[in-house]
């Protein structure tokens, strides 16, 4: 169904400008921005492990939730994978790959269920965060980065590349998924490319090694696993090799290789923003009353898994349900349709997972200031409000995103629909759309209550 | 050339990463739950510690505010700290062939200069103190019905005005390891409200031990690739690192 034109690449190439093509081609790229977060992120880890115990004053929370967590969602939205082009972890892995690597292959059952495995890690590190209070509590949130640390430091001396990035690290994952939708992508030029037997790009040269993703740009069709490294751009001896700037969210206009894993990921999501944006809310506590009187127990881990099955089952059920529908109207069966439109609703998903983060960014974002100064011994911000704006402004802000969320999902619906089902377009379409319109519903209902702080 | 001070940058970076986890684990103690909310008859009650609970004194400030989440600043502010009723019947059990025979209650023997050199904490401390006596009697209240809580009586501490309207200072101690109950007493606007903070104390070493074994794991992980190493997966021009 995919015509050759839907392959080829799409967009402004910006390495026809001499100057980010230098800087993207230079020895201190993407270096000079990879080892100061080191530095950073050694700070925050410093602060996290001795530095005070209350997250509303510890300097290493607020830079790793209020700034850093916020961030990333729209740092994928703009830049794609940058960040684990300069990742600490991979830096990490990278030292240790160094020193003592093994490089052995990357395990075939990793290569065929890494996305479970990363799908599943990542439903359990936001169930922990709840359950366990791993945000809130800097020692735990210290212990989660150590952990990470000790999975990268196994992966780095036994497994080539960055094989914890690319199959087990759930934000590579999550950045994955949100990558797809990103206004950057790297691209070779098919033509160029077809006469090419060195695969230099893949295999590295000697001067820079090959792709750490394991990504091969001649057949490249999805940006879920390009860090925007720029290896492959130094090794080209073809000038093959574009940077394209793109609309977002047009990678998922023609996902090539639709896998029902990604598909679920993207809904789950939505159900964790769901869980997310629920427990802060004031009605929280009613809502786990009601629970305990259905489990008979008192028990958080009960109410809260109970809570959390129910928010994830809720997306995935309604993807579910309307690919049945659509499976009725569209002849195709439904585990293709859900496979194919669960994509859709990644851009949903990014403007709720922004919208939730943006609460914590612009109410809680001074603290990263007043715990930055009690760091150097000034203490300031007792008893003042963190908040850069006021409620009813990232309200705003929050209904914004979700406004422009819909649009993008459901654009993305029609333009699955379009591509995959010629003769049944609207047919495909109409109820993925009412879907959309209904996860943006519950999510403008839930940003409209108010919410506690957590600084 | 290039190529041995790379390594040794290598190793020093190493040794940084690594230093991560020494230094804590030699220093960290304690744990617990730093910051907790309880809601009671519509006012919201916030106890949070300065610093991870721990044995011996703690900073901490409660927090009051209002059901229009102002913050009440016309309060006055007690903490009782006893032993939870689990851990004190546990230690009956434990100590009953001497039961009695140590009952010794004191918590002077806290030292400011062991967790806080700030000279308001020990204005703080000094006004705990102070208060013993005064509240010494609300104490032994609390007291008579915990047969279990002998060695470790409940103590309470008056708390002062802290910087901001319906924030409240002082210092607790928590004498040993283990489960114990802080209960916010708040007197405002007429009422008498308490609210119940279980916090746990960690052994000193528990959390050392934790950051130890992390970095056993790590080390002993790149001691056995060091091992293991096939001479094929040295370095090669096609497998440089990705630095």
């Amino acid at each position: 169904m995919t015509s050759a034109k839907q392959l080829s690449p799409q967009g402004t190439n910006l390495l026809q400008n001499r100057g980010i093509k230098r800087l993207l081609q230079s020895r201190w790229y993407p270096a000079i921005v990879q080892w100061p977060t080191l530095i950073l992120f050694m700070l925050i880890m410093f602060q996290l492990l001795l530095g005070p115990s209350s997250a509303h004053d510890n300097f290493g929370t607020a830079l790793t939730w209020v700034l850093w967590w916020p961030l990333i969602p729209i740092m994928f939205v703009f830049l794609g994978r940058f960040w684990c082009a300069i990742c600490p972890f991979a830096t990490l892995n990278d030292l240790v790959q160094k020193i003592v690597g093994n490089h052995r292959p990357v395990p075939r059952f990793l290569k065929k269920y890494g996305i479970w495995i990363i799908d599943a890690l990542f439903i359990f590190i936001t169930w922990s965060d709840h359950v366990w209070g791993v945000v809130e509590n800097p020692w735990g949130s210290g212990i989660l980065m150590l952990t990470l640390t000790t999975g990268v430091v196994f992966s780095g001396a036994f497994w080539e590349r960055r094989t914890f990035c690319r199959h087990l690290c759930f934000l590579g994952g999550l950045s994955g998924n949100y990558a797809r939708s990103g206004m950057l992508a790297i691209r070779a030029t098919p033509e160029i490319c077809a006469d090419c037997t060195k695969a230099a790009c893949y295999k590295g040269s000697a001067h820079t090694p090959g792709c750490p993703l394991f990504e091969f740009p001649k057949t490249m069709t999805s940006n879920a696993n390009c860090n925007l490294c720029a290896h492959c751009l130094k090794n080209c001896p073809n000038d093959s090799i574009q940077l394209l700037l793109r609309p977002p969210t047009q990678e998922l206009w023609f996902i090539r290789k639709p896998r029902l894993e990604e598909a679920f990921l993207s809904a789950v999501i939505m159900g964790i923003v769901f869980v997310q944006n629920i427990t802060m809310l004031e009605v929280w506590g009613s809502i786990l009353h009601v629970l305990e009187r259905l489990t008979g127990t008192d028990s958080y881990y009960v109410t809260f898994s109970s809570a959390f099955l129910i928010a994830m089952a809720i997306p995935v059920s309604l993807l579910l349900i309307v690919s049945w529908v659509v499976a009725r109207l569209n002849g195709a069966p439904m585990l293709r349709n859900f496979t194919l439109f669960g994509y859709a609703i990644i851009a949903l998903d990014i403007a709720a997972h922004i919208g939730h983060n943006l609460f914590h960014l612009l109410a809680e974002g001074k603290s990263i200031f007043y715990t930055g100064l009690a760091l150097l011994g000034k203490q300031v911000g007792h008893g003042l409000s963190p908040a850069i704006l006021s409620m009813s402004a990232i309200q705003g802000l929050q209904y914004a995103l979700i406004a422009l969320g819909f649009l993008g999902s459901s654009y993305v619906a029609y333009r699955i629909a379009r591509s995959n089902f010629p003769q049944h377009t609207w047919r495909s379409f109409l109820p993925y759309g009412a879907l959309m319109l209904l996860l943006a519903l519950i999510n403008i209902w839930l940003f409209a209550m108010p919410m506690a702080m957590r600084m | 050339m290039i190529a041995g001070r790379s390594g040794r940058l290598m190793q020093v970076v190493l040794l940084l990463v690594a230093s991560l986890w020494v230094v804590p684990g030699a220093q960290a103690d304690g744990g617990g739950e730093p910051e907790m909310i309880r809601e009671v008859d519509g006012y919201k009650i916030g106890l949070v510690f300065s610093q991870e609970p721990s044995l011996g004194e703690n900073k901490v400030s409660v927090i009051v505010e209002d059901h229009q989440q102002r913050g009440v600043g016309a309060a006055s502010v007690m903490i009782l700290v006893r032993l939870s009723e689990q851990e004190s019947s546990a230690r009956a059990e434990d100590t009953h062939p001497v039961e009695g025979s140590e009952s010794i209650h004191d918590t002077d023997g806290a030292k400011p200069d062991d967790h806080d050199d700030d000279p308001a904490s020990e204005i703080a401390h000094d006004d705990a103190d102070a208060s013993n006596s005064d509240e010494q009697h609300a104490s032994d209240e609390h007291t008579s019905a915990e047969t279990g809580r002998d060695q470790h009586p409940p103590t309470s501490y008056v708390l002062e005005a802290g910087h901001a309207i319906g924030e409240f200072e002082g210092l607790v101690v928590l004498e040993t390891a283990g489960a114990w109950e802080l209960i916010v007493i708040l007197e405002a606007e007429g009422k008498r409200l308490e609210a119940l903070f279980p916090v746990h104390i960690e052994g000193r070493n528990v959390r050392g031990g934790i950051l130890a074994a992390i970095l056993g794991i790590n080390l002993a992980i790149i001691a056995a690739a060091a091992v293991v190493k096939p001479r094929s997966a040295q370095i090669t021009k096609n497998e440089r690192q990705f630095s």
